[in-house]
């Protein structure tokens, strides 16, 4: 073997070696939630710092010329739209970290809105709103561990959460191009199980009026699967996956279904008989009508978890949510842009590389 | 409120999760040992981070160092050396390696990654990061905390010794 062939060979090795996405979605999970913990109870972060997380999440991006080269356009036009509205490296990391309450979070809103009204292609919005629910769930990490959640914030985060994936989820449902349209409900359907592994974890660390909310969102994600899955299923009607991915749905929505209990009447009987209905077409091959019983029986079981949903609050029970103008938290915003006293720096270096 | 930023974390956990996963995965050869260790990097990280008396000036070689050393532990912690770990898997590749029977397989660059595991882990390191992860010498002279000609001295016997061992195997297979 020459050397040009042992380097196209190890070359080749790179995508045999992936991380399995379940294990990516959980770890990330676990590390935003083990965050969004340390973030509710340890003093606040040095902008210092906080600007070094941003430059780590910079040499990322511009990590190589070709990626570089790829998404120059959009990223720094926002770059240099944040630092113009900023003033400041510093200011755009405090930016990038601000949560619903600050006022800078107005920026980060805004900058977002730039990038979203900026992208070119429908792979470019959906990736970005794909993103941006990210976001709204890591704050709602913040925030919900923060002397217990500001529930109707949270709330209101939550939602917002919800409809930025439902807007990327009608991207790929409006497409007519059967394969753009699977190619874009994927960059949806990748995400999920992410939402879901931390839309769990927010719901068992939060109080019962948020777990309820944030069931709700689950529920919603749930759907969106069904949604994402038709619209591939539909672009790729071989595809084995499709029929693994069906039913591990019928599979979730019957242990929802009971869930419920058995004195649920003639709604519950009638989901009952989609999913059996589904499972039939699945292995008969008839994917679409299979998905469709599966989204009937989704909703009817959405109809019977009513009477839970029914002990949130009425509406005007929740206070407005206060936008960042009206929030007025002394000194908070300041101490988000201020650089704080450098503490002595540790003795022994944590890390070392032996060889 | 410590306010440290998580979405900005997230971002770098998706931008390096995978390139971790993988390095390790080439050094562990396991899916579940990889998995683990490169959950504890990521987590390790953060309490690094969550620690502000510490600083990290450039995030990529601090990464890569962590993941080197958590081998390194997990190892040390299993009383076990990899290279003895590397031997018995050794041991066993005629019996797993079944090259003419699979023809799905491909058993190149099967052979490939089970030379990886012959060679020194300084060499292992270089050609992962080399001609895996496809950096720069400069970029990996910053990684490894050493200068750009010894990286390229080491990179070119790497290969070399890496070549050897893919022969090594290869005789192997043709054995059974």
């Amino acid at each position: 073997m020459t050397t040009a062939q042992l380097q196209k060979q190890l070359r080749h090795l790179k995508p045999s070696v992936a991380p399995r996405a379940e294990w990516l979605a959980a770890s990330r999970a676990t590390l935003i939630a083990r965050v969004a913990s340390d973030a509710a109870t340890a003093p606040k972060l040095s902008t210092a710092n906080r600007f070094r997380m941003f430059t780590w999440g910079a040499e990322a991006l511009f990590g190589s010329a070709g990626s570089f080269v790829m998404r120059s356009g959009v990223a720094l036009a926002t770059l240099a739209l944040a630092v113009g509205l900023g003033g400041g490296s510093y200011v755009l990391a405090a930016v990038n970290g601000s949560v619903p309450g600050e006022a800078l979070y107005k920026v980060k809103v805004a900058i977002e809105d730039v990038r979203l009204s900026a992208a070119r292609t429908p792979q470019q919005r959906v990736a970005l709103q794909v993103d941006y629910a990210s976001r709204r769930l890591a704050e709602v990490s913040v925030l919900s561990n923060q002397n217990g959640g500001n529930v109707p914030q949270v709330a209101e985060l939550v939602g917002r959460f919800e409809s930025t994936v439902a807007r990327a989820a009608n991207e790929s449902d409006s497409s007519e191009n059967n394969d753009e349209a699977a190619s874009l409900a994927r960059l949806v359907d990748d995400r999920l199980g992410e939402y879901v592994h931390t839309l769990e974890s927010t719901q068992q660390s939060g109080n019962k009026e948020l777990a309820l909310r944030v069931g709700k969102a689950i529920a919603a994600v749930n759907r969106t699967e069904t949604k994402t899955l038709e619209v591939i299923a539909k672009a790729n009607p071989e595809d084995p996956t499709v029929a693994t991915r069906i039913d591990a749905k019928i599979k979730s929505t019957e242990i929802a279904l009971s869930h419920l209990g058995g004195a649920k009447g003639g709604s519950a009987d009638k989901a009952k008989e989609n999913l059996a209905a589904a499972k039939a077409r699945t292995a008969a091959g008839d994917y679409a009508t299979a998905i469709t019983l599966i989204r009937e029986a989704e909703d009817l079981v959405l109809e019977l978890n009513i009477p839970v949903v029914e002990e949130e609050p009425a509406d005007d029970t929740i206070e407005p949510v206060p936008t960042p103008e009206e929030t007025d938290v002394p000194g908070k915003v300041e101490g988000a842009i201020d650089i704080q006293p450098t503490e002595p720096e540790v003795q022994d270096a944590p890390v070392s590389l032996s060889n | 409120m410590y306010d440290g930023d998580p979405s900005a974390f997230a971002e770098l956990y998706d931008a390096y999760a995978p390139k971790i996963y993988r390095f390790i995965y080439f050094k562990v050869g396991t899916q579940a040992e990889a998995e683990d260790l490169a959950s504890e990097v990521f987590l390790k990280t953060w309490e690094y981070v969550k620690r502000r008396e510490r600083r990290i000036k450039n995030f990529r070689p601090f990464v890569y160092r962590l993941a080197h050393n958590a081998v390194i532990d997990h190892y040390r912690s299993r009383s076990q050396q990899p290279q003895t770990q590397i031997d018995e898997q050794l041991a066993t590749f005629p019996a797993e390696i079944d090259l003419a029977a699979d023809a799905v397989r491909s058993s190149d660059l099967e052979i490939v990654r089970r030379a990886l595991l012959l060679i020194k882990e300084e060499y292992r390191d270089i050609i992962l990061l080399r001609y895996i992860e496809e950096y720069s010498l400069a970029e990996i002279a910053e990684m490894l905390d050493k200068s750009n000609g010894a990286i390229r001295v080491t990179a070119h016997r790497a290969v070399e010794a890496l070549k050897e061992a893919v022969t090594t195997l290869e005789a192997r297979s043709t054995k059974v």
